[in-house]
């Protein structure tokens, strides 16, 4: 259905959302920091950036405005989905780096995960 | 070279600081467990059971932390004039699903005009919520023929607006919600109907209501005992 950059820190963490979103028919790629990230972003076709804002190093807000600064990455569909509180996010700012969709992760379940990047992919064709 | 007192607050903040790193940590592995329970159902009904419990701890951590980030933080920079009416309406909303599945009704007492108080939007309906889910749970385990009424009331008293929540359950006093915060962590508390969670959950509103107003105190409203927090409404945010 559609290839997927899960930026996720947390091993465990990224090995469950890997297994989830493959069930439902994606290809992830799958990396712990944003250096990584980006590394896996000029290798390989991503449609949508499931992203965890707490990364190592540079953070994940650091991460979209680099993606961002480059044209061919301009239209990739980015999922926020973090354990930051959605009232600490500056949802204008966010807006304006082409976030469409914000996840807690300690409140938003699998299913919301899925309906999420459904959403997005849906925007992004 | 720190002074004596310089030190003592030095190794306060980094114990605080310790504990939110070691809680972020929980909140890690439990958001893990939840969201793996999801992925492998588990047969006898466990996964609904490792759901519910893993839930309720995620969210008594999550209010833990935001407390001590309201209580450490500068609060000139967080509060901001709230209505502690709509808060209640809102909170009442947040409790409405948990409420029902235990068989409580929720009730709200909120009419009258009340000034705005400085509070923290986010940190009180987190304190409210947690409290609320507290008396909800509490009044799971108790063994009672009819459905039971948690009142979410505001009024104004001598000292201020209070806000908070009252419901029939016994044993709720000032002396007992005292001796209950001393010896937290360190014995068997007096408050009968509230199992360890449970009355995590209420230290925790307790904890996030310091920040903004006096804390948590027993009292009644209508001949129901509850616990409320009692705020200073602000004359200047009247006249805005």
């Amino acid at each position: 259905m559609a290839r997927i950059l899960l930026v996720e820190p947390d091993v465990s963490q990224a090995l469950v959302y890997n297994r989830s979103l493959q069930q439902a028919g994606h290809e992830v790629v799958a990396a712990r920091t944003a250096a990584k990230a980006v590394t896996l972003l000029d290798t390989n076709a991503i449609d949508v950036i499931l992203l965890e804002l707490n990364l190592a190093v540079h953070n994940g807000i650091e991460l979209l405005y680099e993606v961002r600064s480059y044209r061919d990455w301009n239209d990739i569909g980015v999922i926020i989905h973090t354990t930051v509180r959605p009232k600490q996010l500056h949802a204008p700012a966010l807006e304006r780096l082409g976030v469409t969709q914000v996840l807690y992760k300690p409140t938003a379940s699998l299913s919301d995960l899925h309906r999420a990047v459904d959403s997005v992919l849906q925007s992004v064709s | 070279m720190m002074s004596k007192i310089e030190q003592k607050d030095y190794a306060k903040n980094i114990d605080a600081q310790t504990f939110a790193a070691v809680v972020e940590n929980l909140k890690t592995a439990l958001i893990t467990v939840l969201r793996a329970n999801e992925l492998s159902p588990q047969q006898g009904g466990e996964q609904a059971i490792i759901a519910q419990a893993t839930a309720k701890s995620l969210a008594l951590l999550d209010n833990y932390l935001l407390g001590l980030q309201l209580n450490n933080a500068d609060k000139t920079l967080l509060l901001q004039p709230v209505s502690l009416s709509a808060s209640l309406v809102e909170v009442a909303h947040q409790l409405s699903q948990a409420a029902h599945a235990e068989h409580c009704d929720i009730e709200l007492d909120v009419a009258g005009k009340y000034g705005p108080v400085l509070a923290h939007p986010g940190g009180l309906t987190a304190a409210l919520v947690s409290l609320g889910n507290s008396f909800i749970a509490a009044h799971s385990q108790q063994e009672r023929p009819k459905r039971m009424v948690i009142k979410l009331a505001t009024y104004t008293t001598a000292h201020g607006i209070r806000a908070g929540m009252f419901t029939d359950i016994d044993g709720l006093t000032s002396d007992t919600f005292k001796r209950a915060k001393r010896l937290l962590g360190k014995a068997r508390s007096p408050l009968n109907h509230f199992s360890t969670q449970e009355e995590a959950g209420l230290f925790v509103a307790d904890a996030l209501l310091q920040s903004m107003s006096s804390g948590l105190t027993a009292s009644r409203h209508h001949k129901l005992p509850g616990l409320a927090a009692t705020f200073t409404a602000s004359p200047q945010l009247e006249l805005v």
